[in-house]
């Protein structure tokens, strides 16, 4: 049974909301059923921002850097999450909590600045804010 | 205005209680306002008088969470949790509103409790968003209510040919921001030879500062979905696709709910309304790329692919997705269809001004008093906009610059806030109307790091293919990025002038064709804050770090 | 609608483009004056870093980049270029990948993907990050790459390149890209039978070998396949077996099935060949079928075939083969008169032949040079394997040395241990690496359980009774010799004796050329002839094969007889053609597709019989390939002809050339 070449994307997209990254032994299979060569699904799936190929933390932090954000000062919360993780956009914090990520806009742009941790959307915040939220996720477990 | 209580007439009367149920205020958590309400409401026996509905985005999400109380259209504003109780008790039981959530005019200062009294809403004309906030946006039956399919019931009694006049006679251009006729799209489209088309609806909002696609589908799915029908109607197209960015999870959700329902009203399927028409509707994600905003790319991306654009000709219209003929319209357009067939063409098109007919959505949002969403018939002038709707600058500060198009289009300086909001105006002046984001800018603002940020954003989102997007505006990034770190040097300006001009000519694609307008338009409007940064190593709005 | 292609803002347009294209790519040889005429130990005008290539560069002077460049008279970059520290890939078999040079136009890609259907590369990531790369950066081999080298012909800067192809010219390059059809001395067009064969054209196969060889079978079982030896599939793992790959098109479409049409008309002129081994018999197909002289081949032997009848073995190759070659031969009009030695040229000019090949071969034994060589059961090593294939009766007794390492000391072995020898010793003077035998007969005799004694020499044969003591001498291996292997030193005082029945001594041989014939003869009695011609210096008599190069090979031989063909009829006023078109001429399909696990595909081992079953008889040892075995040989192929089809670019027209088109057009 083979797929479509149009449901690689969502293919790539259900696996990785399963597993939270893909692994190279996925996409191998991917290609083999959608019968693509395996260089063209790695074309696809580093071309996507959303795909990750490693491993990422227990929770995404996704902060917008959408013009009203950036204007709002959406770059100050990046640099505090950034200063109290220790990590920067597209990298993981050492204990595997946290995985740091910008996002071009969310489209919450009246709430500005935002950011989501996995599903759910945190307006108008503050440094201060944005910490505690935070901290208020890694006490949860 | 401490403790005004407005005794209302009819007491006991039945309520509706709207509950905006959108991305904004569902992230203050406008869910748990919701249970709390019909949980007092429960526990208060009230259940029969009144009726708690879930709704889209009311386009005030800075305002939010928003809760409205029909009939007296009160308009509750910053609600929370602990408000539950006294709405249900004071309001909804004693007749009496509460004064502290009502909305506070930030120029006047004065209350204005009704909804449709609050000048944000009552200076729009909400044609598109015209259900969002008022229907449950999970339930058919609401857009039923509303006289919803009824534009897709007249159209089915019409010829193809005679829809497509329609349009074309209604003076629809698209609001995705190229600004193409409809009618006519739509024309080349049901002129190309073949049985299988394709129609796609472009809800890859992908600029920054625009969310009115957004609130559109979370609020409306139905206008879009009904709007999309008709299209396909007029083209010929038997399978439609909504290509939705996977940062609106909401939405793509709102659309699987309405599509079901419409299926199950055989609204889409096999013999729409048992007619000869058969049309269906399948929901396909964006994975992450800016540039699937593009039409071409965006074909790609559904055909599985990198989404890289490739040259035109030849159009979608004539070989689009797998080759076959394929109209692409943005989310606004098609939710301005069923207008135009319920209301009528002529009516349509006697708003707006001669060239660009009916009403557009802004988002405006940055330093503004009254940041959402605003639909107004296109030529109002941004000061209109500004200042009227939005309510002007807050804190004291002046107006700067107003940013439009996003990524692709310029800031506007003060001397032309009398400028109309139309297509021609817009693009004339250096900008551009584009998806319909308006940022506005105070003096805090840095006009070079505006548009430094802008050009980091279409670098980072550029496919690659072509030399000039990919390097080009690679270089003129470098060259912007010295200039905020103070390492500008004389040439530079003309430089960048230059480069722009080559990478606009010759770019594959309007992602690239367009990179190069913050810059350009900055230039030509705020050239002394360039020269401030470069000449004398300072940055007038105090943002550039390391520069005085 | 008027295009136009040339104006100041599409030039202006065509500049910032490559000068944007620059500031990634190293430049200086487009704005130095020297450019691709510096000499290695020039000093570079600009300090130019090393990487910056311009020298160094292997495309310098053919790059694409500098043609576009001249074309849009590009005279300084005003962009600064940075070296982008990317990796350089050399790991890969036959190809280095740089990506410091890649342009990304993905040229590469699409020929891959879209052209050969393979798609072992695609680009990766985005925008300013984007790479051509392998799925997960694997190495080529892990990707599905078919190595066919499409990619390579088509890159426009240097980022792809051929290893070990710097510095070729272009008639260089062609044989170094396709080396097997350009190493084999007959020049047969191996990578097209090799791919008629996985199409399954087994006619179409032959008929391209039978273009360039009247014996497709004789080269299919005896060749000595320097075309496997230079096989680019061997880079990558294994070489194509195209030997056995011959064999079966010749066993499997006799060649019978070939239509020879053309004709010829009688020169009227008669050509006279001494010797029918392989140079004489391809000398004689040629000058008779294809220009129409009338051909008599005088053999001193019983029947014709030369060293292919009385040198190599039956279980090498069996008579009924060699006879049906050659019956094609006779039932084309060439007469082969056995049992006849020519004494004298001048009686056969005297008979009325116009001209005289001499394919005489090299069939006397060079004599071992002790004491006691001439003792009753020293045989020298032709002498035995000919007797053998006269069918005279040959006793072995039960312990045979044979000192040489050879194919005819092999052979010699090999034939004695069939005719009952019971322990067969080879006596060589060098180590295995340096034997001259093909690998596949010292690996034969190895089988067949034959002692192998090295770096050993006989120095004295004696009589005991009737068994020969052979002494022989320890070496050691020395300064290299003429033939650029280490010359074996004897070591003093490390004599031993082994006792045998019988010794073969095959450890040269020399051709045998009758005084009479007065001609001009050369080191090891080879005759001296003109390089070109083949021309002896006698007017009219001409030489090729053994008889002139000293003990060689089969297709050697027949390489040399049809040169000599050629001469001859050269010599005879024709035109010396002896081209002919058996296979229609087609155009490749250039879609290869994917295949899993491509690069790792063994080579097909070739069947042979039985190492038990061997030694009892004659039989052909090496059994070919059945038809599922060739496909899947055949298949392995990497098809280094394909990327010679696809067209060069044309070179932008500039100056003259430029003004001429501009003139045409104007009104």
């Amino acid at each position: 049974m083979r797929g479509e070449r149009s449901d690689l994307i969502a293919i790539l997209q259900e696996v990785q909301s399963r597993v939270g990254y893909l692994p190279e032994e996925a996409m191998q299979r991917v290609a083999e059923h959608v019968g693509v060569p395996e260089s063209e699904v790695y074309g696809v799936a580093t071309f996507y921002s959303q795909f990750r190929l490693t491993p990422g933390g227990k929770s995404t932090i996704r902060v917008c850097q959408g013009t009203a954000c950036h204007v709002q000062g959406g770059a100050i919360i990046l640099k505090a999450i950034e200063d109290e993780l220790g990590v920067g956009p597209g990298g993981t914090t050492p204990d595997g909590n946290f995985t740091l990520e910008t996002v071009a806009c969310l489209g919450a742009c009246a709430l500005s600045p935002n950011m989501t941790v996995d599903d759910e959307v945190y307006g108008q915040l503050t440094p201060e804010k944005s910490l505690d939220i935070l901290n208020e996720i890694a006490e949860r477990g | 205005m401490a403790g005004l209580f407005k005794r209302l007439a009819h007491a006991d009367k039945k309520h509706t209680v709207l509950i905006c149920r959108g991305t904004g205020c569902q992230s203050s958590k406008s869910d748990k306002i919701q249970a709390a309400l019909e949980q007092e409401v429960a526990q208060l026996g009230l259940s029969d008088k009144v009726k708690i509905k879930s709704t889209g985005c009311h386009g005030f999400c800075q305002r939010g969470p928003i809760v409205v109380v029909e009939p007296e259209d009160i308009f509750y504003t910053h609600v929370k949790v602990e408000d539950a109780q006294p709405i249900v008790r004071l309001h909804l039981r004693d007749g009496q509103v509460i004064d502290g959530l009502l909305y506070h005019d930030p120029l006047t200062t004065e209350v204005v409790p009704r909804y449709h009294d609050i000048p944000f809403y009552k200076k729009q004309q909400r044609l598109i968003l015209r259900n969002c906030g008022h229907i449950n946006p999970e339930n058919i039956q609401d857009y039923l209510d509303t006289g919803g399919y009824q534009a897709l019931r007249n159209v089915l009694r019409m010829s193809p040919d005679e829809v497509i006049s329609e349009v074309k006679r209604a003076g629809l251009r698209g609001r995705g921001g190229a600004g193409f006729s409809t009618g006519q799209k739509w024309q080349f489209c049901h002129d190309s030879p073949g049985s299988q088309k394709y129609m796609i609806c472009n809800a890859d909002e992908g600029d920054p500062g625009a969310f009115m696609d957004r609130s559109t589908m979370e609020g409306d799915p139905h206008t879009v979905i009904e709007g999309m029908i008709i299209a396909a109607y007029a083209i010929g197209a038997s399978q439609g696709y909504f290509y939705v960015r996977a940062e609106y999870p909401l939405a793509i959700k709102r659309l699987r709910i309405a599509l079901q329902q419409a299926r199950e009203q055989g609204l889409i399927g096999e013999h729409i309304l048992d007619s000869d028409f058969s049309f269906d509707i399948t929901i396909k994600e964006g994975a992450g790329a800016f540039v699937c905003g593009e039409e071409t790319a965006l074909m790609a991306s559904i055909e599985g692919r990198r989404g890289m654009p490739r040259p035109r000709p030849p159009f979608p219209a004539q070989s689009g997705l797998w080759s076959k003929p394929t109209n692409i319209n943005n989310v606004k357009t098609l939710a301005s269809i069923p207008v135009i067939f319920t209301r009528g063409a002529d009516w349509y098109s006697s708003i707006g001004t001669e060239k660009s007919r009916g009403t557009a959505v802004f988002a405006l949002t940055g330093k503004i008093a009254n940041s959402g969403l605003v639909e107004i018939p296109m030529g109002t002038t941004l000061r209109k906009i500004i200042y009227d709707i939005g309510g002007g600058i807050p804190d004291g500060k002046s107006f700067k610059a107003a940013q439009t198009g996003g990524p692709s289009g310029g800031c506007l300086p003060a001397d032309l806030l009398d400028l109309p909001a139309d297509y021609e105006s817009l693009t004339k002046a250096g900008s551009i109307m584009g998806s319909g984001g308006l940022v506005i800018m105070d003096e805090s603002t840095c006009i070079v790091d505006i548009a430094r940020y802008f050009l980091a954003f279409t670098q980072s989102e550029s496919c690659g293919k072509c030399v000039p997007c990919r390097l080009g505006t690679r270089q003129m990034l470098k060259i912007l990025e010295d200039i905020t770190k103070g390492k500008g040097r004389p040439g530079d300006i003309d430089l960048l002038v230059k480069l722009a001009g080559s990478v606009k000519s010759s770019a594959l694609c309007g992602l690239g064709q367009t990179a190069p307008n913050p810059v350009l338009t900055s230039i030509r409007y705020f050239r002394d804050e360039y020269e401030a940064h470069i000449n004398q190593h300072k940055c007038p709005a105090g943002v550039c770090q390391g520069l005085a | 609608m008027v295009v136009r292609t040339d104006s100041p803002q599409i030039n202006q347009v065509r500049r910032t483009a490559l000068e944007l294209m620059l500031t990634e790519h190293p430049n200086a040889c487009l704005t130095c004056h020297r450019r691709e005429y510096c000499g290695p130990y020039d000093i570079c005008l600009r300090n130019v870093a090393v990487t910056e290539r311009c020298v160094v560069c292997p495309n310098n002077g053919h790059c694409e980049l500098q043609n576009v460049a001249r074309y849009i008279k590009l005279d300084d970059i005003r962009l600064p270029y940075k070296h982008k520290g990317l990796p350089i890939k050399t790991d890969d078999p036959l190809f280095i990948r740089d990506y410091n040079l890649c342009i990304l136009c993905a040229r590469c890609v699409r020929m891959c993907q879209e052209v050969r259907g393979v798609g072992a590369v695609d680009l990766a990531y985005r925008g300013f990050q984007s790479i051509v790369s392998t799925a997960f950066d694997r190495p080529l081999i892990d990707s599905g790459c078919k190595f066919c080298g499409a990619c390579v012909e088509i890159c426009p800067t240097g980022a792809l390149l051929d290893k070990g192809a710097e510095g070729l010219t272009e008639a260089e390059r062609e044989a170094f890209l396709v080396p097997c059809k350009h190493v084999c001395p007959l020049g047969i067009d191996v990578p097209r039978y090799v791919r008629f064969i996985a199409e399954r054209k087994f006619v179409d196969a032959l008929a391209v070998i039978a273009e360039k060889t009247p014996f497709p079978l004789i080269c299919g079982t005896v060749c000595h396949h320097p075309c496997e030896i230079k096989c680019r599939r061997g880079e990558v793992n294994e070489s194509i077996a195209i030997r056995t790959l011959k064999r079966f098109v010749a066993e499997r479409a006799p060649t019978g099935g070939v239509r020879r049409i053309k004709l010829i008309p009688p020169s009227g002129k008669r050509v006279a060949i001494v010797g029918a081994g392989p140079a004489g018999l391809t000398a004689a197909y040629y000058l008779a079928r294809l220009c129409g002289h009338s051909v008599t081949v005088f053999e001193e032997l019983p029947e014709a075939g030369g060293m292919l009848r009385y040198g190599i073995p039956e279980y090498r190759l069996p008579k009924k083969a060699l006879d049906s070659e050659i019956s094609l031969l006779i039932d084309s009009g060439i007469e082969i008169r056995t049992n006849i030695k020519v004494h004298s040229l001048d009686e056969l000019f005297t008979q009325g032949y116009d001209a005289v090949f001499l394919a005489l071969g090299a069939h006397r034994g060079t004599k071992l040079g002790v004491e006691g060589e001439n003792s009753p059961g020293v045989i020298d090593g032709v002498t035995f394997l000919r007797n053998v294939s006269l069918g005279k009766k040959v006793n072995v007794g039960a312990k045979v040395a044979v000192v040489g390492g050879g194919n005819v000391a092999m052979d010699g072995a090999r034939t004695a241990l069939r005719l009952g020898a019971k322990e067969v010793t080879i006596i060589y003077r060098r180590t295995i690496a340096e034997m001259p035998a093909s690998p596949e007969e010292v690996e034969g005799a190895q089988e067949e359980g034959i002692n192998m004694v090295f770096l050993a020499n006989p120095v004295r044969i004696n009589q005991q009774n009737s068994r020969l003591q052979v002494t022989c001498i320890r070496m050691e291996l020395g300064e290299p010799d003429a033939s650029g292997r280490r010359r074996p030193v004897p070591i003093r005082g490390s004599e031993f004796t082994m006792d045998f029945d019988v010794v073969i001594a095959a450890i040269g041989q020399v051709p045998d050329i009758p005084e009479q014939f007065s001609l001009e003869t050369g080191r090891g009695n080879t005759l001296q002839v003109d390089v070109e011609t083949l021309a002896t210096n006698k007017q009219g008599v001409f030489a090729g094969g053994d008889v002139v190069t000293g003990p060689a090979t089969v297709t050697e031989a027949m390489a040399a007889g049809k040169k000599a063909a050629i001469s001859i009829d050269r010599f005879l006023g024709g035109g010396g053609n002896i081209s002919e078109t058996l296979a229609a001429p087609e155009e490749a399909s250039p879609c290869l597709g994917m295949e899993e696990n491509f690069g790792y595909k063994p080579r097909q081992q070739i069947c042979s019989l039985e190492i038990s079953e061997r030694i009892k008889n004659f039989a052909q040892v090496e059994l070919g390939f059945n038809e599922e075995e060739a496909l899947y040989e055949a298949k392995r192929c990497l098809r280094c002809d394909l990327r010679l089809q696809i067209g060069k670019p044309k070179a932008a027209p500039v100056g003259e050339q430029l003004e001429e088109i501009l003139a045409s057009y104007a009104r």
